[in-house]
């Protein structure tokens, strides 16, 4: 079922059993999750299905400390969210186990959850976006494609890790438009932004929502249940704005909303040379064909203290030496083979958490008198560690195989201690970490069912929940994570 | 055809018969000697690039700016000449194994931004001195 909330008349109120206000890949997949479920839905998105500026001025915001996009471009505010065309490249793979791990040498990591809970999840993630076969198993995809052989590296340094494409990308908006129209038990509101939130006294459970859109009319949504899945920024902003019973925000009691903003980064310093061309195979995309990436074993990210950051290769077409090389490569590929000999080399990297990097309110309001966010992104010298480390690393291995050399940019080499050039910020535009899962109240803004501490019927949806972001991005783990949600809300839910 | 024009055709052919050979056993002492192509790096950069981190490599190190020292180094710093290391040089393979060590030991350096083993780089250092 499906209403344009600017056709309601003023001071409309809705009532069901499940509100989930946002309708990107978190909030829609919870949304299909529930379809026949013995519940009325309500789902409300900001935007309509079309991409709007009006709409999406509603995300601008100020920025703060390193370089960031404007915060306006850095999310889609429309059905479908930033899975729409234009946000999301497809790239998809599962976080590895030591990123649920608490990690000595990385402050505030550790989810509450481990990888076990969340695998069930993964598989069924998998045809939301289009996968295909359920399968992140090096040796598996080596069996269906022969050509992807693997680099002579220590394995004891490095592994293989696979990635899966979305291809081309599903846009979630686009796939499960109609399919949730048609639900009888989901009520899809589109241009129904929410303004406030309402609790009861003693702040233990939420009463209602209160949405509007530009018409200038007001509603409201009274639930069971509340399910927040607005993006990383939006539901810090959300949470913060709703500061009428609460002055410092809905379940910030202990002032963690907003905080541990953290984004992927996404460094290309440095270029591999091959001493002979090669076909690369395994570790270069190609339609839905899997490909890997270089991921640093456990233990040696133990050993040296660094964040997970996984290296990826892009073919840089000046690749050659000389004419002789240039023939060979002729030659090759009238034979039909693609040979490279020379790669851009992107190490993936996650940002550890920081509480100075972090969402705030502006003191200006936008257009329907919502404060806009405030974004610190600051970052810390163990990610710049991190990166010198796994060069160094990727230069030693593919130095003690012959298999090629290193070249490292000038713009890296000149860096003074402590400082991040401006092409390298802003790489993944993954906002994660601002409602941060934690059992501890006092390290997380929700538990590990991903409710908000101390709020009995408040829900958090997506990246925001992620303690930390692995180096791997995140629409497969938010579809998981909240089809996991979507279980837990069917249990809880009545029927 | 009179004295001065026959003498004439003399340097001028021998010229033409010794300065290809000259050049042809110049070059082929530097490219049949193991120690001036660094295995790896020979097959990824031109021989302009190989010189070009050559001199980098000598201006990061002045005390190694000549060839016996580098040849010194190169053989485990045992006192060589260019005229013996020429009659007897390091084998190829001796000389991969002496770079592959190098990364293993982590004796690497950066020049030219490329992360090299400090073998090869006294490998183009010596190549760029011809």
């Amino acid at each position: 079922m499906y209403i344009d909330a600017r056709s309601l008349d003023e001071n409309a109120l809705i009532e069901g059993d499940i509100c989930i206000v946002g309708a990107g890949p978190a909030g829609i997949s919870i949304a299909v999750e529930l379809i026949d479920a013995p519940f009325k839905v309500i789902l409300l998105e900001g935007g309509g299905f079309e991409f709007e500026e009006r709409i999406q001025q509603l995300y601008d915001g100020k920025t703060t400390g390193l370089p960031y996009l404007p915060l306006k471009s850095a999310a889609l505010h429309k059905f479908g969210g930033s899975s729409s065309q234009g946000g999301w490249a497809g790239m998809c793979s599962i976080f590895d186990p030591i990123v649920f791990e608490k990690r000595a040498w990385v402050d505030k990591s550790g989810w509450p959850i481990s990888q076990a809970d969340l695998l069930p999840y993964y598989e069924r993630a998998t045809p939301y976006l289009d996968l295909g076969i359920y399968s992140f198993d090096l040796k598996y995809w080596q069996t269906q494609y022969p050509s992807s052989i693997e680099l002579p590296l220590d394995k004891e340094v490095f592994w293989n890790k696979i990635w899966r494409f979305s291809s081309p990308p599903t846009h979630c908006g686009d796939k499960y438009k109609n399919i949730i129209i048609k639900a009888k038990n989901i009520h899809l509101y589109t241009y129904a932004n929410v303004v406030d939130i309402h609790a009861n006294d003693n702040i233990s459970k939420v009463d209602e929502i209160t949405f509007k859109n530009y018409t200038g009319k007001t509603h409201k949504v009274r639930a069971k249940y509340f399910v927040l899945a607005c993006s990383g920024i939006q539901n810090a902003r959300v949470l913060l704005a709703a500061n009428k019973q609460c002055p410092n925000g809905l379940g910030n009691n202990n002032g963690l909303i907003g905080r541990y903003f953290m984004d992927h980064l996404d460094v290309r310093f440095a270029e591999l040379w091959l001493k002979e061309y090669n076909e690369f195979s395994l570790y270069l995309q190609e339609g839905k064909r899997p490909r890997a990436e270089l991921a640093i074993m456990p233990n040696k990210q133990a050993e040296y203290g660094i964040l997970i950051g996984n290296t990826s290769f892009q073919v840089l077409d000046t690749g050659h030496t000389g004419y002789l090389d240039k023939l060979t490569k002729l030659i090759k590929r009238k034979f039909n083979r693609k040979l490279h000999n020379a790669f851009e080399l992107i190490i993936r990297l996650e940002q550890a958490p920081n509480p100075l990097s972090r969402v705030t309110l502006a003191d200006e309001k936008d257009e329907l008198g919502v404060p806009r966010a405030q974004l610190n992104w600051v970052l810390s010298p163990l990610e710049m560690k991190s990166i010198r480390k796994i060069y160094e690393l990727a230069a030693q291995q593919f130095g003690m195989t012959g298999i090629g050399r290193l070249r490292l940019s000038e713009e890296f080499l000149d860096l003074k201690n402590g400082s991040f050039p401006d092409s390298m910020v802003a790489g993944g535009v993954h906002h994660m970490g601002t409602t941060r899962m934690s059992n501890d109240p006092k390290n997380g803004v929700v538990d590990s069912n991903c409710r908000v501490h101390n709020i009995q019927n408040l829900y958090i949806a997506g990246s925001s929940c992620f303690p930390t972001g692995a180096g791997v991005n995140p629409t497969l783990t938010i579809v998981a994570l909240s089809i996991r949600l979507a279980d837990h809300l069917k249990e809880k839910a009545p029927g | 055809m009179n004295r001065r024009r026959f003498l004439g055709f003399i340097v001028l052919a021998g010229a033409a018969v010794s300065v290809p050979l000259l050049y042809r056993k110049y070059f082929s002492f530097l490219s049949g000697n193991p120690i001036f192509h660094p295995s790896v790096l020979s097959h990824i950069c031109s021989e302009q690039m190989l010189r070009q981190i050559g001199i980098s490599y000598r201006a990061l190190f002045p005390k190694e700016n000549s060839e016996s020292q580098l040849l010194a180094l190169l053989v485990h710093a045992k006192a060589f000449n260019t005229a013996q290391s020429a009659n007897s040089p390091l084998s190829a393979e001796q000389l991969k194994l002496e770079v592959q060590k190098d990364f293993s030991d982590k004796k690497t350096i950066i020049v030219n931004g490329w992360v090299l083993s400090v073998t090869e780089a006294r490998q183009c250092a010596l190549l760029s001195f011809h």
